[in-house]
């Protein structure tokens, strides 16, 4: 008896339970490579980086200005197409990569100045904008996780599915006319066929990682992929009902001539078509109100749970890639692209502006307000969204009909309420800014005012 | 000499889905082989000069389609997957039946001298536009209330079957 | 200059291997699979035909309408596989012959 009582528990159970060992890590390829240069020169480069980094910032603009002009001047009569869309893809992924750093940048900025601090301040010479280079570079370095029972060869496949399909999306995007990779006769259907693919690397990344919080995400992602394209496309569709064309530099150039000319204030059916395909957007992105894909409460990480490193920051890119496009589709369909607020002004410069300017409107949503629940999220878009953009569909059509000479009464009401929306138009950017400048003028008393009000005693 | 390696590259990436999900017993695989099928097929359309079928089968297809697909497979395939391999007889029938239609067909195709006409269809969005509402117009509208059945078909189909509660039961559990 | 032979045979590939996945599967998506990839090659037939062949843009707008009922056919067959999953508990179409007499 006394033998039996001193064996020690060696079960294979036991073993399981308690026994852990840390995963032999292996590192290959390109991420060697990478860790390796980093860690060698990292030490000297990146404080020479930082030291520099105005300079480098501004040498690079220049440079890049110079060479798109020396290239539309001389070289691109002379070369052969694929010379010209060779440059014109790697400048894409130059524009897209550089989207997607500084808007995750913005992003902590955004809600850093939102929650009343101040966000990343030290990477970087001025208010920590090499954050998003220094993030990089730790993903770089991270261990590549893959859990054991995921399904491996999809679980690999799809940031890549994600990410492509974004990128592809910007191949129709004019900034500008003659700025666009190829102008297509179905450009802007083009570009919501690569958004939907990208949520197909979502799905598949959130089924193959064989967790329940990824399956979860995934899940949500498909139910409110489907239902939300349908208002998003129906508005879109009153749009280009408006002006008959699906390309989008016809349906750029089509809004030439000052802010009154953009199809945000030809009715108010567009007008409100504009909003109902920015919500729509916002779900399509995963953005917050509709981020349950990825509800950080709830799911963990939701369907990236399971990601590290590199394929991490691949979805993150995909994320930024696709809110900068569909706001670049806002920009182009309704207010008026690369057309300035008075005409004759048109520049690529303008589509960026708007397409910025959007894309801090969702951030700005996103640090705003709560998450809403899922079944919340379809009962929006089946109940209330779909209907509703139905309506503006038929309504738009309606005053098509008769917005024209024929109906000389009507015609005139047309004209008029053309010119309110206009004014509400400015006067809603009126406000935004003259409040924004109020803000940033007070903002020390402000942040003292709400220090006193919600935190007495400090 | 581009156009013909990138109808093979693409007829390639079709056949090959084709036969993964031929070969796959994992039904999500077999979902995935079908998306890149579909996406091949799109590129063909694109080859074809046919924009707005490419634009549209993406759009719909894979954007739409081949989504619900993956739900649906994600919704059943929990668990008792069916076994999907097929038996060794089933299999020569298979190739047997495979073979023959297909020699046939190709047959029948290689040895039909088809009317061809080199000149591609111009500015496709607005003709076809133009050809639904006019030549098709009856098809268009049959096929929009089809697509109103099946939507009001499906969530009948796939409505939430709370199991009903017998009248005595619900009179002893109801609560006033 | 391609013709319009390799898409009818690339279409003919296509329909045989949709027959043969929805003949050899016994799980109810994978036939639905089936169903798209037949569905798809007469598809890529009518659009090739309107390419190469003289019908102009009628292939085109019946490819339209073809895309347009798949679409509606897998709503419709994969709200009858959840239910069947719902009643049986599997999506093996075998299962499904509770019918018989």
């Amino acid at each position: 008896m006394n033998q039996t009582a001193n064996i020690k528990p060696q079960t294979p159970l036991g073993q399981a339970m308690f026994v852990c060992e840390r995963p032999k890590v292996e590192y290959r390829g390109l991420s060697l490579k990478i860790v390796q240069l980093a860690t060698k020169w990292g030490p000297i480069g990146i404080p020479l980086l930082l030291r520099f980094a105005w300079g480098i910032f501004f040498a690079a603009l220049v440079f890049v200005i110079a060479f798109v002009w020396v290239v539309g001047r001389f070289i691109n009569p002379l070369l052969p197409w694929f010379v010209r869309d060779v440059v014109v893809v790697v400048g894409l992924l130059a524009f897209v990569s550089i989207v997607a750093i500084i808007g995750i940048w913005g992003e902590r900025k955004v809600s850093g100045r939102i929650q009343s601090r101040l966000g990343p301040m030290r990477t970087g010479a001025w208010h920590g904008w090499a954050q998003s280079l220094a993030d990089g570079l730790k993903f770089v370095q991270k261990e590549d996780l893959i859990p054991q029972d995921a399904d491996k060869p999809l679980f690999r496949l799809a940031p890549y599915v994600a990410l492509v399909p974004a990128f592809c999306a910007y191949l129709a995007i004019p900034f500008g006319v003659g700025w666009v990779f190829h102008d297509s006769d179905v450009g802007l259907l083009f570009v919501l066929a690569m958004l939907a693919i990208e949520v197909l690397g979502v799905i598949m990344g959130g089924w193959a990682s064989n967790s329940k919080w990824s399956l979860y995400g995934a899940m949500r992602e498909g139910c409110q992929l489907v239902s939300y394209e349908i208002p998003m496309g129906l508005s879109l569709v009153a749009a280009v009902a408006w002006l008959g064309s699906l390309s989008l530099v016809e349906l750029g150039r089509a809004q030439d001539g000052g802010w009154w000319s953009w199809l945000l204030f030809q009715n108010p059916f567009l007008f409100a078509a504009f909003f109902t395909y920015y919500i729509a957007s916002l779900a399509s992105c995963k953005r917050s109100p509709f981020d349950l894909p990825e509800g950080e409460s709830e799911l963990v990480a939701g369907f990236h749970t399971e990601y590290s490193g590199f394929r991490f920051v691949m979805f993150f890119f995909a994320e930024y890639m696709g809110m900068f496009a569909v706001s670049a589709v806002a920009t182009v369909i309704f207010l008026g692209g690369w057309n300035s607020p008075v005409p004759g002004l048109a520049s690529p410069l303008w589509f960026v502006i708007k397409s910025t300017f959007l894309v801090w409107v969702q951030m700005w949503v996103r640090w705003t307000l709560p998450r809403i629940r899922i079944d919340q999220v379809m009962h929006a878009c089946v109940k209330y969204l779909l209907p509703f953009t139905l309506l503006l569909f038929v309504g738009s059509s309606l005053w098509q009909l008769y917005d024209n000479p024929d109906h000389r009464l009507f015609e005139g009401f047309a004209a008029v309420v053309r010119f309110g929306l206009g004014c509400l138009g400015l006067l809603l950017l009126g406000l935004y800014f003259a409040g924004a400048a109020y803000g940033f003028y007070h903002r020390n008393q402000l942040v003292g005012q709400m220090v006193r009000k919600h935190l007495p005693g400090a | 000499m581009l156009e013909a390696v990138i109808f093979f590259l693409l007829a390639g990436l079709a056949v090959a889905a084709g036969v993964a999900i031929l070969l796959s017993t994992s039904i999500v695989r077999m979902a995935y082989w079908l998306i890149t099928m579909l996406i091949a097929v799109g590129g063909l359309y694109f080859l074809l000069g046919a924009y707005f079928v490419g634009v549209i089968q993406i759009l719909v297809y894979v954007g739409g389609v081949a989504v619900l697909l993956v739900f649906g497979v994600m919704l059943t395939s929990r668990q008792l997957a069916p076994k999907l391999r097929p038996g060794r007889g089933e299999v020569v029938w298979l190739a047997l039946v495979g073979f023959v239609l297909l020699e046939a067909l190709t047959l029948s195709i290689l040895h039909t001298r088809w009317q061809q006409n080199a000149m591609a269809p111009a500015n496709s969005v607005g003709e076809i536009g133009r050809s639904l509402l006019g030549e098709f117009l009856g098809p268009f509208e049959l096929v929009s209330v089809l697509l109103l059945v099946a939507m009001l078909g499906a969530a009948y189909l796939a409505r939430p079957k709370v199991p009903t509660q017998g009248p005595q039961h619900a009179k002893g559990t109801t609560v006033p | 200059m391609m013709g319009l032979t390799p898409y009818l045979i690339l279409s003919a590939i296509l329909l045989v291997l949709g027959i043969a996945i929805v003949i050899s599967k016994r799980n109810a998506i994978a036939m639905l699979i089936g169903v798209e990839f037949i569905l798809n090659a007469a598809t890529l037939n009518l659009v090739a035909f309107s390419r190469h062949g003289i019908g102009g843009l009628s292939g085109q707008t019946a490819a339209l309408f073809v895309i347009v009922l798949a679409a509606a056919e897998a709503v419709v067959a994969l709200a009858i596989f959840l239910n069947f999953y719902h009643t049986i508990a599997t999506v093996d179409i075998d299962q499904g012959d509770q019918l018989k007499g």
